[in-house]
């Protein structure tokens, strides 16, 4: 099979990365999605809160599809007449689709709606990657681990609630992290449909 | 089949110097040898013409077809300086890749492909993985990689750099081919004595401007009449450079 354009462009990207992710990510959370907890040191409330390891879950995503996104061929890709930044897009896309799908399988099999709050929580930091891409390159790929690390240092109120900023760890009820996910996935997904001739 | 850059300034950054100040350039038939410093503008002005980047301001096209549009990605090749070597790609499949972004089907990039790798003399490296490739072969699998779509002006970016004399006899003779089925090549190189000479037309920047560009015989005439035999190539370009380097002084 290497007489197929997309079949080149997936071993580039090399796409077999981001499916181990996405497995991991199905591992992850259906080992966690009945609350799995550590004591962890909220700076903000100096005191110990209890963070769900599936808040964690969505990490191996993020990065795998940002890594894979950076394995491309750019002297060849910036001056393309196929425009591989639609099928990077549709990539993307199809990422957060199939984490929320997984999550949601997962949720309906354990009874639990804590798995679907995975699903949107990697596309949220899936959208916050790509809406970071162009200002940090290769190092968008830690978007995932640094925004986790910022909430669980300052995102607990001393009540160890998480403030709504926060977006990841909400239950899957609620709307304004749904909204803002939204939001920031679609505004991600424009801003690599949008990029142009980086890395060169 | 007229590649012309009108009036082009291009900067790296709004505080910095222009790279390319109101460069007016057409490239000519046959083969043109780029010759420059570094830093006198010679990558800058392939990328222009490759559409990679545009000018600040003024204009490039071929033939009337603005750069950057699909007409003109389909007739123009560029082989920058660093090629890259994709994981898990073989050199055909790279290549193959190449064909297909410039719009090929698959299967006529992939035929294409083995017929460039035959042409830069890797055919026999056709299903090594990229990432094993020395140096001077992933420099000619970048060459393949702008041949393979049947460009008619290919834009080279060093290409020689990193070949041994006979790799760099094998790469002449290609150009040569080249340039008699009517393709037009502009071709930066350091390698001044070794290429000038077989070149069709020299042009050599300096400052961002054009301190020369004609034909061969008229570059070599640039030479002091003292020059040893065999060092007019570098002669000429150095008594250009001088004079154009005094005259931006002044």
């Amino acid at each position: 099979m290497t007489r197929c354009g997309v079949w080149w462009w997936a071993r580039a990207r090399r796409l077999w990365v981001l499916g181990m992710a996405l497995a991991a990510f199905a591992a992850l959370v259906a080992a966690t999605q009945q609350g799995v907890a550590v004591p962890l040191l909220s700076l903000l409330s100096a005191v110990s809160v209890p963070v769900q390891l599936l808040l964690f879950a969505p990490v191996p995503v993020v990065a795998a599809l940002g890594w894979c996104l950076d394995n491309r061929l750019p002297e060849a890709e910036a001056i393309a007449v196929r425009s591989v930044r639609l099928t990077d897009t549709a990539l993307a896309a199809a990422t957060g689709v199939v984490a929320v799908a997984v999550a949601a399988v997962l949720a309906a099999a354990a009874d639990s709606a804590a798995a679907v709050a995975a699903g949107r929580d990697t596309c949220f930091l899936v959208g916050l990657m790509l809406c970071l891409r162009p200002v940090l390159g290769q190092g968008a790929v830690m978007t995932g681990p640094a925004w986790l690390a910022v909430v669980v240092f300052f995102g607990f109120a001393p009540d160890s609630a998480l403030y709504r900023w926060t977006i990841v760890g909400h239950p899957a009820t609620s709307v304004p992290s749904l909204a803002v996910t939204t939001l920031t996935l679609a505004a991600g997904l424009a801003v690599l449909a949008r990029s142009t001739r980086r890395s060169l | 089949m007229t590649l012309e850059l009108s009036d082009c300034t291009y900067r790296y950054g709004r505080r910095r110097p222009p790279v390319l100040n109101g460069l007016t350039y057409r490239l000519p038939d046959g083969l043109t040898v780029l010759l420059g410093a570094n830093g006198a503008g010679k990558s800058t002005l392939l990328r222009l013409a490759a559409s990679v980047t545009r000018p600040e301001s003024g204009n490039v096209s071929l033939d009337g077809l603005r750069a950057g549009t699909a007409a003109y990605r389909r007739t123009v090749a560029w082989m920058p300086q660093s090629i890259t070597a994709m994981h898990g790609l073989t050199a055909r499949e790279q290549v193959a890749y190449c064909g297909w972004l410039k719009g090929m089907s698959s299967r006529t990039a992939w035929g294409k492909a083995a017929q460039a790798l035959d042409a830069v003399g890797l055919s026999d490296r056709a299903g090594t993985k990229t990432t094993e490739l020395s140096g001077g072969q992933l420099r000619r699998l970048g060459v393949a990689g702008a041949l393979v779509h049947d460009a008619r002006v290919l834009l080279l970016d060093e290409p020689t750099a990193g070949m041994d004399p006979r790799q760099r006899r094998v790469f002449r003779d290609l150009l040569n081919q080249v340039t008699r089925s009517g393709v037009r090549v502009l071709m930066s190189t350091h390698d001044v004595a070794d290429l000038a000479e077989e070149a069709d037309h020299v042009t050599v920047l300096v400052q961002g401007g054009i301190a020369h560009s004609g034909p061969t015989r008229a570059f070599l005439a640039r030479a002091p009449a003292d020059t040893p035999p065999g060092r007019a190539a570098e002669a000429a370009y150095s008594a250009l450079v001088e004079a154009a380097s005094g005259d931006m002084s002044l």
